[in-house]
């Protein structure tokens, strides 16, 4: 379970974006990991005997944060979700739930 | 090969990495009327030790520490220089020296697809990142690097967890645990693996020389704050195992001997939702060792370090460094290095002449030095015991977390051909370090598991061979078909 802290802290209106299908509440800028921890999700991926993987560097160097987003219409992205920026109405795909 | 996409932007001086190296050194080099194009991978400045919060969110007394002061000061001085040519999340992934004194052609990897930038000499000053060793549940959600918690509150402004354990021999690992409580997280422990009479208890010391270092003052500080809030503080002591099913459930914490060598019957349990580990650090000198830069072995000073002279030129014409890739020294030492290096690129495309960078050299000279001595101290109090992975491991444990390559599998591999005595031959075989982090996290145990499993001397095996790009791009990215 993370938190955003409060204390101290002025954010931006919090915008929505989808995960999995979910409506979620994120800050726009934050990263992406950022708002799915908020929202107590942690597992991101799951590697092909299908454990669950989630950010490990949280710096763009260990690719375990990898999420799809879609975005504008164009083609789904992978991206690591701790160098992206949210962004409204981002919609994104995680790998949760898929089986091995 | 091609250039990508349109004709190369060109510039003056490329600063790769904007940390307090590349920070000190666009501001010198900007002072002396250099073209300065700065390329960094986050959407802010500041480099990992000023991971800034998102443009927008505003966090009153923001990191009020000592340690931050220097670096701080010269981001203000930047940060917001319209002169520079900022490159914000954009990873440098090529550089291509066109010889005869021509420059140098790099290739980003940006939000819009694969640009080039021909810049007349390039300072690569990249920083480093966090060197986890393998054990049993690493790959476990929740399990992170200390450094990868540190900056989700320090920019972030989020406590990634409920109830937090930490393992490892970087003092580091202190200062994140107090960051964790005053964010109101719980801290269940945090283990060192080193006895407490083997180094550490200087922090406790009040030695005038080491209470100077502003970095092992901040762990002493930290411990103390630790300690006094009722967390326990575990010295000879090593996180062995993560439990959980999809996520962090546990830690087992077990005493470990001078080797690294846990002993199992005295283990115990504490609940927690995340485990950071914290083993130190090692440079980012891919981009340096694809461009061909002499560099030398270190496992105490940060890994493969790029090799320069007293200017902080590399061994490749117009390819300077500086920061922790030549040697982990902390921040200020990092930004006087950036200065001096700055110093030794404006002599290159004639911006100062030599009396001129002389005379500025001289007291950053002098207080690196200082510097220098004081890094000495804390790299020695950091190192891991060598064998600590190697004892660690059980057979199931991914020795490569990007091609799932566990410990048994690549012992097998190992023991079926033997042939194999180099570490990049042992990636062509069982793909460990050939994944999406290309070696940088598992890299160096892949060449110690060879090297033990062979009975060869450690660094025997050699370092894994870096390629363009030397980071993963997309293939639209690369063929200009970004929508």
């Amino acid at each position: 379970m993370s938190m955003r802290i409060e204390h101290n802290v002025s954010r931006p209106p919090p915008v929505q974006i989808t995960v999995d299908g979910a409506e979620v509440e994120a800050t726009p800028g934050e990263m992406l990991a950022t708002a799915l921890l908020a929202a107590s999700r942690t597992v991101f991926w799951r590697d092909a005997s299908g454990r669950a993987r989630g950010p490990f560097c949280n710096m763009g160097v260990c690719f375990d944060c990898l999420v799809e987003v879609h975005a504008g219409g164009g083609q789904p992205r992978r991206v690591r979700a701790c160098l992206t920026p949210v962004v409204a109405g981002m919609v994104v795909t995680t790998g949760a739930v898929e089986g091995p | 090969m091609t250039s990508p996409g349109a004709p190369a932007a060109v510039t003056g001086l490329a600063i790769v990495g904007g940390g307090p190296a590349g920070m000190a050194a666009a501001r010198l080099a900007v002072d002396h009327g250099a073209d300065v194009t700065v390329i960094d991978e986050q959407p802010r400045v500041g480099g990992q030790i000023l991971r800034q919060p998102p443009r927008g969110v505003e966090v009153t007394d923001w990191l009020p520490g000592a340690v931050y002061r220097n670096v701080r000061r010269t981001l203000a001085e930047i940060e917001n220089d319209p002169s520079v040519d900022w490159r914000l999340r954009s990873s440098a992934v090529a550089l291509l020296p066109q010889g005869n004194g021509h420059g140098v052609e790099l290739w980003l990897d940006t939000p819009e697809g694969l640009q080039a930038v021909h810049a007349q000499t390039v300072l690569l000053a990249p920083g480093c990142h966090e060197q986890p060793l393998h054990f049993p549940g690493w790959t476990l959600p929740g399990v992170m690097g200390a450094g990868a918690l540190q900056s989700f509150v320090k920019s972030q402004q989020l406590v990634p967890g409920r109830r937090f354990v930490l393992s490892g021999s970087h003092p580091l690992q202190l200062v994140v645990a107090e960051q964790l409580l005053r964010a109101g997280a719980e801290i269940a422990a945090v283990a060192f693996t080193q006895r407490p009479w083997a180094g550490l208890r200087l922090l406790a010391t009040p030695m005038v020389a080491l209470r100077a270092h502003r970095q092992l003052s901040a762990a002493a500080a930290a411990m103390w704050h630790l300690r006094a809030a009722g967390v326990p503080v575990l010295f000879g002591h090593s996180v062995v195992r993560a439990r959980g099913e999809e996520s962090v459930s546990a830690a087992v914490v077990a005493p470990v001997d001078a080797d690294g060598h846990p002993d199992l019957r005295r283990a115990r349990e504490f609940e927690c939702d995340r485990i950071g580990v914290c083993h130190g650090f090692r440079v980012s000198s891919e981009l340096a060792r694809q461009a061909g830069a002499r560099v030398a072995w270190s496992t105490r000073r940060g890994g493969w370090l790029v090799a320069h002279d007293a200017w902080y030129r590399s061994s490749v014409d117009r390819l300077h460094v500086a920061g922790e890739i030549t040697g982990m020294a902390g921040a200020d030492a990092a930004l006087e290095e950036g200065r001096i290096a700055a110093l030794g690129a404006l002599r290159q495309i004639g911006a100062i002449d030599a009396a001129g960078a002389e005379a500025l050299a001289g007291p950053v000279r002098r207080r690196l030095a200082r510097l220098h001595r004081f890094a000495d101290v804390l790299t020695r109090l950091s190192a891991p015991p060598g064998n600590l992975a190697a004892h660690l491991a059980d057979d199931e444990t991914l020795l490569c977390r990007c091609e799932n390559v566990s410990v048994a599998s690549f012992d097998r591999a190992v023991d079926d051909n033997a042939f194999i005595v180099t570490a990049d031959a042992a990636k062509l075989l069982t793909r460990a370090g050939m994944g999406l982090c290309q070696g940088r996290l598992c890299g160096e145990q892949v060449a110690r598991r060879l090297e033990r499993r062979r009975g060869l001397a450690t660094g025997a095996a050699g370092a894994l061979h870096v390629n363009l790009p030397v980071r993963p791009v997309r293939l639209g990215a690369a063929v200009g078909d970004e929508d």
